[in-house]
């Protein structure tokens, strides 16, 4: 092994000392090899499905320790390449280095930098291949479908099974049904249920250019509303209507029951169509609202109640039964935790007539305390009168669900390339300059930007003292500017007053104009970006018409990160010249 | 008869003689000089086998002929060149007002020639060196560089300026992979990287310390592994700054033997400038010496003639100061310094050193150390 190096290492010293020299074969091949076992360590983390029934599986690298096991890694990988990398350097003994070769240099610096800090993508590569293997799509798509159906007979919550909720036949969903105190007529028809009333109402809209100037009293009393783009619709209850074809009882039934345990992110059916419920206090709508499950989807609600229906009105113990046996064996699979049989359950929920809600099932092991109530509601009262002893965490399913298709569509470098790249990036340019200028003018050169940095922050605050208290953007500007033309500065003394000042002065610059010219270029883009946005807030104010002027930061949005990098490394490559003609220098 | 066939005829007659460590020596720069990769490896290859064997000095003397017949049907190209590689007119540098100034200084520099740069400690010689070396800069004067190989812009310049600071830096790694990243560096072919650094390794008598770590080598050793680093990368200009500091008698010796053989190579001269406080051995190899004293610049030939035509003489020796005047009478001593370590006598320039000698001899004057420093330097450091 010890020869194949050598022979490996002499080779490349032979052929391509920069290679050789950077140790970028080594230290991409380590890499790769960590890479391949933080993968495997990634396929093995979530094994145990107990693991997918909390929240952010798909964060486990944060969770576990690996992420410090990971750093510590790479810090060790790092101080290790640099030890033997330092120990040549053609460029400060003035062997012959061309323009390109000090760039590749460089490149190759940045790119051994981002393979050995990047090990959290092999692990959230492990993790998806994992979950997209054990879990498969379709599936999991039946066992999402399955859950959904038994999720009709879970019994968890009576809000879910109350008359408010039924929204079929349709015309129901049409209507608004006021359950709040105090707000049903009484002379008109209604329905009661303990102390709860149910009165149902037509609505009326109101129409808003979203454009246009909200006047709060106008719209004031809306039971909800909806949006589009540019239009905004209020609905008002108007009269009540008699529903009694349609609704027999207000007693929690099964066939109230319209929402959906789980809708996978990319359903058919979910994401639109969607309503705000106004809780505004003048309304004195005190109503606590269950979001948990995206219950306010209106189509999604309309589908389930009406599936809900079908399945009830075909009236099939044997049917239901296979439901809720389907039902415990994802609930196995899954290791989620129950103490009933399909038996039990089903003779806790099967009530042909007109499934009403006999027992309630708890989503946890009942504790066995109580909480003590001073005054509880009729209907609370019958939620403890009604809740059995036996329960199915159904929540972890849920949460298993939701890992699972989380973990799938995850984007695995997604917005956090950006961090490693800018991590690399200015990584590598702190070892190039070391290489390069040497020790002294980094450390030089880190005193010299603290010194600017202060020295621009205590002229800014001056600025800001002297001018008026209104001018907020002009501080903004002033401190812009200022850098602006500090960073011109800088970045010409190298370029064309080398040869009239001390090789040491002219080594900072360079070193900042190094390192800097990135940020200096980022500047200038914030600087026409807040220029278009001022003229763009004094033409059109802050209404919609702002939404749409072209604001050059906003405008890349992200890929501004890629075009930096670009810039960075064609700046770089072009610079190599610079650097060369000052390394040529004379002292004194 | 051609300069190689010379240098092939010296070389066989110190073999003769068994001076076999200085032959050996010079056998090797006659196979540098042929550029032949072929002679090279066979070179390298006894060079190994003399260290497995060092008592076997017959046979290393056949083996060593054979392959020097081998040289001598080699064509050597021999470069002739004598337009100066480096031209230094009028040379100013000041460092600050009513300060130490260097200069006015002009020079040229040929290949093939010795400069040896000496002065007391303070009179600018490493100034100089790194003025020369572009390290750097001048106030006033020019400074031009007329070297073979052109160069293309002023780093490439910096490349082919070769200097060595006093203290040299420490290596890390392999030495052989140093050496190795050098020629690789410049593009020597990778056939050829091993065979030119072994035959270097070989030629600096580096053969047994080659698998060292820099902090195993003595100072001598760091000094020849930072020659062959340095001529692996084939300069035209080599300044070194006291390459004898820190080195024994002996290697001091060696290494300037080496220096004036390299940069008297038939096919790749170098032109050499070195500074050292060694006043004798520097002014034995040099084909020049530069005498700077408090930042001025003599050549010593010129400020020889300027002054009278002494002899003048130092001797060390366990003798009252008063007996030398009496026994040196006679020999128109004109003045006698003890300057705390020895005397220095000052005759005119009618008597000769061998007189001295025979006065001293035949008062049975206890002599440590006597030599006649007229025509030296050296003479303005004692007087």
């Amino acid at each position: 092994m010890k020869t194949y190096i050598h022979k490996i290492n002499q080779y490349l010293l032979e052929h391509h000392p920069t290679v050789w020299n950077t140790k970028i074969v080594w230290m991409l091949g380590i890499s790769a090899a960590i890479h391949l076992l933080f993968f495997v360590f990634g396929l093995i983390a979530l094994t145990d499905p107990e693991l997918l029934h909390e929240r952010g599986a798909m964060h486990i690298f944060f969770d576990n320790g690996t992420v410090f096991f990971s750093v510590m890694l790479s810090i060790l990988l790092i101080v290790i390449w640099l030890i033997n990398m330092f120990k040549n350097n053609a460029f400060k003994n003035f062997y012959p280095v061309s323009r390109l070769k000090l760039f590749i240099q460089f490149v190759f610096y940045f790119i051994i930098i981002f393979f050995a800090t990047t090990f959290y993508y092999s692990y959230n590569l492990g993790l998806k291949v994992y979950i997209s293997n054990t879990y498969e799509d379709a599936t999991v798509y039946n066992e999402i479908k399955a859950s959904n159906n038994a999720a009709i007979f879970f019994s968890h919550n009576i809000e879910k099974y109350t008359l408010s909720k039924r929204k079929y036949p349709f015309i129901l969903s049409e209507l608004y049904c006021e359950t709040r105190d105090g707000f049903t007529k009484t002379e008109k028809p209604y329905f009661e249920f303990l102390d709860l009333k149910y009165q149902y109402y037509s609505l009326y809209t109101k129409e808003r250019k979203i454009s246009e100037t909200y006047n709060e009293n106008f719209y004031n009393g809306y039971v909800y509303k909806r949006r589009t783009d540019s239009i905004e619709t209020f609905y008002y209850r108007d009269t009540v209507v008699d529903v009694s074809q349609y609704v027999k009882t207000a007693i929690p039934s099964y066939y109230n029951y319209s929402s959906t345990f789980y809708s996978l992110e990319n359903d058919e059916i979910s994401g639109y169509d969607s309503v705000d419920y106004n809780y505004e206090s003048d309304l004195n709508y005190d109503y606590n609202y269950d979001f948990y499950y995206d219950t306010d989807n209106i189509d999604k609600s309309k589908l389930s109640n009406k599936n809900v229906h079908e399945i009830l009105n075909r009236n099939n113990p044997k049917e239901i039964k296979q439901i809720l046996t389907d039902f415990l064996k994802i609930a196995d699979i899954y290791e989620v935790k129950y103490n009933m049989s399909s038996e039990q359950w089903f003779n806790l929920v099967y009530h042909p007539q007109d499934f009403e809600i006999k027992h309630l099932i708890n989503d946890e092991p009942r504790e066995d305390y109580r909480l003590a109530i001073k005054e509880e509601t009729e209907l609370e009262k019958f939620v403890n009168e009604h809740t059995s002893n036996f329960y199915i965490e159904t929540d972890k399913l849920h949460h298993a669900f939701e890992n699972i298709e989380d973990i799938k569509d995850a984007d695995i470098f997604g917005e956090s390339i950006h961090v490693f790249i800018w991590l690399s990036f200015f990584l590598a340019i702190t070892i190039f300059m070391f290489r390069v200028t040497g020790l002294k003018s980094l450390l030089f050169t880190i005193i010299t930007v603290g010194v600017l940095t202060i020295f621009v922050s205590l002229l800014t605050t001056l600025f800001a003292f002297a001018s008026k208290p209104s001018s907020g953007d002009s501080v903004g500007f002033f401190i812009m500017y200022f850098t602006l033309i500090l960073g011109t500065i800088i970045l010409a003394i190298p370029l064309f007053f080398a040869s009239n000042l001390k090789k040491q002065i002219v080594s900072i610059c360079l070193n900042i104009s190094l390192s800097g010219f990135v940020l200096y270029i980022f500047l200038i883009i914030g600087i026409i970006s807040l220029h278009q946005e001022n003229y763009c807030r004094d033409h059109f104010g802050y209404d919609y018409r702002y939404n749409y002027c072209f604001i050059l930061m906003s405008s890349i949005g992200f890929y501004l990160s890629y075009v930096l990098l670009a810039i960075g490394l064609l700046f770089m490559y072009f610079y190599t010249g610079i650097i060369k003609k000052w390394k040529a220098l004379a002292e004194g | 008869m051609s300069k190689s066939e010379e240098r092939i005829k010296e070389v066989l007659a110190f073999f003769k003689n068994k001076d076999t460590v200085l032959g050996y020596r010079k056998f090797m720069d006659c196979a540098i000089d042929t550029q032949d990769l072929t002679i090279y490896k066979e070179v390298i290859e006894l060079t190994d086998w003399k260290e497995q064997f060092p008592d076997k000095e017959n046979e290393l003397i056949e083996k060593a002929t054979t392959i020097l017949n081998k040289i001598s049907k080699k064509a050597i190209e021999e470069y002739n060149v004598q337009t100066p590689i480096v031209t230094a007119t009028n040379i100013v540098k000041s460092y600050g007002q009513n300060r130490f100034t260097l200069g006015p200084i002009s020079l040229d520099i040929k290949k093939r020639q010795v400069y040896g740069l000496v002065g007391e400690n303070g009179n600018g010689k490493t100034t100089l060196l790194r003025i020369l070396a572009k390290e750097l800069s001048h106030n006033e004067g020019q400074l031009n560089f007329n070297f073979d190989k052109q160069h293309s812009n002023s780093f490439d310049l910096r490349s082919k300026l070769v200097y060595i600071p006093q203290r040299t830096q420490k290596w890390y790694g392999s030495l052989k992979d140093n050496l190795k990243f050098v020629l690789s560096n410049y593009g020597v072919s990778p056939e050829e990287n091993e065979t030119r650094v072994l035959m270097m390794i070989a030629r600096f008598g580096l053969w047994n310390y080659k698998h060292l770590k820099w902090s195993e080598l003595s100072s001598g050793y760091k000094m020849r592994f930072e020659l062959a680093r340095t001529l692996l990368r084939q300069p035209e200009l080599l300044l070194l700054d006291e390459p004898l500091a820190n080195l024994d008698v002996l290697a001091q010796q060696v290494i300037l033997e080496d220096l004036k053989a390299i940069c008297n190579s038939l096919n790749n001269p170098i032109a050499l400038i070195l500074s050292s406080q060694q006043l004798y051995e520097v002014e034995k190899i040099s084909d020049k010496v530069i005498y700077l004293k408090e930042g001025k610049y003599k050549e010593k030939d010129d400020l020889i003639e300027q002054d009278e035509n002494q002899l003048i003489v130092e001797i060390d020796c366990k003798c009252k100061r008063e007996k030398l005047i009496e026994i040196f009478n006679h020999l128109s001593l004109e003045k006698l310094i003890f300057n705390g370590g020895m005397y220095v006598a000052y005759f005119s320039n009618n008597t000769n050193f061998s007189s001295v000698l025979e006065t001293l001899g035949k008062h049975n004057i206890d002599v440590i150390y006597t030599r006649n420093i007229s025509k030296s330097t050296r003479r303005f450091f004692v007087s």
